[in-house]
């Protein structure tokens, strides 16, 4: 379709020209009928006509330097054939449906002299366009420029792990540049032949027919490409760069300026630095090599919604779109793509591939844009050890049992001078050393909890000088994955109960929606201070995140009683028996000797009935005296020990279950015998699909049908209506 | 009239018959001539027929339901129409809504198949690692107030 005059106005070549080059022109002032207001970004697309991506830096990028086109396209899907190209001398060679007076060149937008006409924004970044391109008739191949000196290129394809492992990586070592050149399929869908979409080796720019002109652009005497890139390009004017860094001593250096934007990296602070001594005099910053560097550039690549030879060696002059190599970036259902990619079959599903051109594209300008980047992540973090004012030590079992006949001898080493009570003040804070213990608790646990060096046990400031370590403050441990792999392929999977037992946590239902076809992990976060255990089940999302999707929870410690002697308290207690006896003795021999003195003295005074009298008197006391005595004795001899128990015994019903996370499967069944082939081909399984009753085979019930087109009676009709929903071979 | 007999093994819901060795015969339709379940008079030694395509006028397809023997050496064939067969073409054209197929098994439930109620296959799968022993190496976990460490 011809360029909509209307929207653009009839010399809007010209137009374009003026406004690019007045130094004034901003995208956020400059406005056409009000489409972009002030102050906002704009939502056309930055690639394509109809399509728009999320990447900030390709929308920041496009919106700083190109602030004439977006106004123009976006309101307009009528816009055919973008191609500006470079007023040049046509070269020899130059395809005669071009119709174009000169060569194309990517780097820049307009007829401008490069260097002084433009811009200073324009010579930086370069950004261009690439309209209305046949998709499926195109393969855009990744290039890395990947030499210290950044002369050398290899295709990203074969740039492969295992051969930078073997020999790249001394020839090839790092990525500071990464570009595109297009190829055009001269053969079939089924078996393409790919033919470089330029002009020469020398890399000029990509030409027709990937996009056809209109009539309107041919008639014009100045004809510009617009390719779109995120950075300048100084790889190659033949090629659209994808990113790159510092700045290299290839090509085109002097005229294209040299301003990158590493992928993800925010342009004004950090950069990947050269790593060697001998840092050659034209890089400055590079990426090294690594497979998240790879899956970085097939991203950024999947942002242009294109086909691209992703991966696979050897060569691929035949590959088609749905091979194994070949790459698709997708498009959201809102026309958006968000560096999210197919590869191999899956391409066939993608909306590009049935494109007549990207002006197919199912992109609305007018419509608000999902400003969600649905690209949240879950993650289970690890956790530092937190200092507390008690200290916790993991024990081997030969520590803990020295431990438990330690707590018996503690105050054994009582100095001769200090008292028990002084001493386990002064040792333990607290007169009964077993108060120094919290808990005492049993983890059965693969992980060992410990952390740092050996040391020793300590109650208080005494040294038990039993070996320990000191415990972490969470244990965590991946227990692995499981994939919910389909049995049925069918609608049966999802009547499939599964169910996930989780040690110390229970079971849990998992829901096949979720789960059928994913990775489920699991993994432990164990609490050393309280016992507590969480169990995290989770997949990874479609965007390639991870989900938790369940918490479990429960406590796989056992709590074990510690007994000691309260000590200090025992010691005490014998003491003060052992006093009151030495008391009451003495006591006793007064009274003894109060007995004779008053017996003695009541006959000396010849008072009878009051030495009698004080004889009873006296004689009582002894006696109470004496069985106090007795009584004492008795209790020195059965003094209860005093026992002190810290904590109770925890449950040990948990670790006699299983310990390993299990999934349980209870699957539907049929009955013995079940032949599904002749059920299939007697009753038919359940379609509700719209269909062209031709295209069906075998057996079928099809109702709702259009019965037009044919001069069969209407009791006919009722009857092929009839017979039809009660089932026919077809 | 000119109808061809023949002789089809199908289900009579097939769509499309297999009409092969064909006899081709003159028959006098019976008097009224019911466009879908006509009567034709054949001569009885081609009787043993079960399908026939009849021309001009009826333009159809016929299931044979039944042969009577009539005398000289005639049969009357009743016969009905078979509007799949006859219409098999249009009908491909038409557009409808698929309720079951006996392509393979989507995911779409299937109230009709036969799955037990009673009876469940059940399998187990440990995941690869567990952070539980029964073997702790370091077991014990105290915790003690304060003091030198």
């Amino acid at each position: 379709m011809p360029i909509n005059v209307n929207v653009y106005g009839s010399d809007w070549v010209n137009d374009l020209h003026s406004t690019a080059k007045s130094t004034n022109a901003s995208l956020y002032s400059y406005v056409i009928d009000g489409v972009i207001p002030p102050d906002t970004l704009p939502d056309a697309s930055p690639c394509y006509c109809g399509m728009q991506s999320d990447n900030y830096l390709i929308n920041a990028m496009v919106c700083r330097a190109d602030k004439t086109f977006f106004p123009l396209f976006k309101n307009d899907k009528s816009v055919n054939a973008w191609f500006l190209m470079r007023n040049y001398a046509s070269p020899a060679g130059a395809p005669e449906n071009l119709n174009v007076s000169g060569y194309p060149s990517i780097n820049r937008f307009a007829k401008w002299d490069m260097v002084t006409d433009l811009p200073y924004y324009y010579s930086e970044y370069s950004n261009h366009f690439i309209f209305n391109l046949k998709l499926n008739k195109l393969l855009f191949v990744p290039y890395v420029i990947c030499s210290a000196t950044g002369t050398y290129s290899a295709d990203l394809s074969t740039y492969t792990l295992a051969a930078y492992e073997a020999a790249e990586h001394i020839s090839k070592p790092y990525i500071n540049g990464v570009y595109m050149q297009v190829y055009y399929n001269n053969g079939t869908d089924e078996q393409p032949e790919w033919t470089a979409a330029r002009y020469s080796t020398d890399d000029y720019i990509f030409t027709a027919p990937i996009a056809e002109l209109s009539e309107d652009v041919q008639n014009k005497s100045d004809k510009y490409v617009i390719t779109f890139s995120l950075i300048s390009s100084t790889v190659g004017r033949g090629n659209i760069p994808i990113m790159g860094f510092g700045e290299t001593p290839s090509r085109n250096l002097s005229d294209s300026g040299s301003i990158y934007n590493p992928i993800g990296l925010d342009p004004d602070t950090t950069h990947y630095i050269y790593d060697n001594d001998e840092t050659p005099a034209n890089i400055k910053y590079c990426r090294p090599y690594s497979e998240s560097a790879i899956e970085d550039i097939w991203k950024q690549i999947a942002y242009y919604g294109v086909f691209f030879l992703g991966a696979g060696a050897g060569s691929w002059d035949n590959v088609s779109l749905t091979s194994d190599r070949v790459f698709c970036g997708t498009i959201e259902t809102d026309g958006i793509t968000k560096g999210n990619y197919t590869r191999g079959a899956d391409n066939g599903d993608q909306q590009q591939y049935t494109w007549d051109d990207t002006s197919s594209s199912p992109y609305d300008p007018t419509k608000e844009v999902d400003p969600n980047k649905y690209n949240g992540v879950m993650n289970i973090n690890v956790m530092s050890d937190i200092e507390t004012v008690t200290n916790r030590y993991s024990l081997s079992s030969l520590s803990y049992s020295q431990l438990s006949g330690k707590l018996w001898e503690i105050m054994a080493d009582i100095p001769a001078d200090t008292t028990p009570t002084e001493y386990a003040l002064d040792v333990f804070l607290t007169t009964n050393p077993i108060d120094n213990i919290v808990s005492l608790k049993y983890f059965p646990l693969v992980d060992d909890p410990n952390y740092g060096t050996g040391v020793h046990v300590h109650l208080g400031s005494y040294d038990t000088n039993i070996s320990a370590y000191k415990a972490k403050t969470v244990v965590q441990h991946q227990c692995g994955r499981i994939k919910i792999f389909p049995q049925f392929n069918d609608w049966r999977d999802y009547e499939t109960e599964i169910m996930l037992y989780l040690p110390f946590c229970g079971t849990i239902s998992i829901d096949p929606k979720i789960y059928m076809n994913r990775w489920l992990y699991v993994d432990y976060v164990i609490d050393i201070i309280t016992g507590n255990c969480a169990a995290a089940v989770y997949v990874y999302a479609d965007n390639g995140n991870k989900m938790i999707v369940e918490i479990a929870n429960g406590n796989c410690s056992i709590d074990l009683p510690i007994t000691g002697i309260e000590q200090v308290t025992l010691q005490g207690q014998m003491y003060n028996a052992t006093e009151q006896m030495k008391q009451l003795r003495v006591n006793n021999d007064i009274s003894e000797l109060s007995l004779a003195t008053g017996l003695m003295g009541a006959m000396s005074s010849g008072n009878v009935i009051g030495a009698a009298s004080n004889l009873f008197n006296a004689a009582g006391t002894l006696m109470n005296n004496i069985t106090a005595e007795n009584i004492a004795e008795y209790e020195i001899q059965h003094m209860k020990v005093p026992v002190k128990m810290i904590g109770t015994t925890g449950s040990v019903t948990g670790l006699c279950m299983e310990l390993y996370p299990t999934i349980i499967y209870i699957r539907p069944t049929t009955a013995g015998g079940f032949d599904i082939s002749k059920y299939g081909h007697t009753v038919g399984f359940a379609d509700c699909s719209p269909c062209v009753i031709g295209t069906k085979t075998g057996y079928a019930e099809i109702t709702n049908v259009d019965l037009s087109g044919f001069n069969a009676t209407e009791k006919e009709k009722q009857m092929i209506a009839a017979a039809l929903a009660s089932g026919v071979y077809l | 009239m000119t109808i061809t007999l023949y002789n089809v093994s199908e289900s009579p819901n097939c769509l499309t018959k297999t009409l092969s060795s064909g006899v081709q015969r003159t028959a006098v339709p019976v008097e009224p001539c019911d466009f879908l379940t006509p009567t034709f008079i054949i001569d009885s030694a081609n009787k043993g027929y079960n399908y026939c395509v009849a021309g001009e006028p009826l333009n159809r397809s016929y299931f044979i339901n039944n042969t009577s023997l009539l005398t000289g050496q005639r049969a009357a064939i009743s016969c009905s129409v078979d509007v799949l067969g006859t219409y098999a073409a249009d009908i491909k054209n038409c557009v409808g809504l698929c309720l079951r197929t006996e392509t393979a098994p989507t995911y779409i439930p299937d109230s009709k198949f036969p799955m037990l109620t009673n009876k469940r296959q059940i399998v187990l799968d440990n995941f690869e690692s567990t952070p539980f022993t029964l073997n702790p190496s370091y077991p014990y976990i105290l915790t003690t107030i304060g003091g030198d460490t």
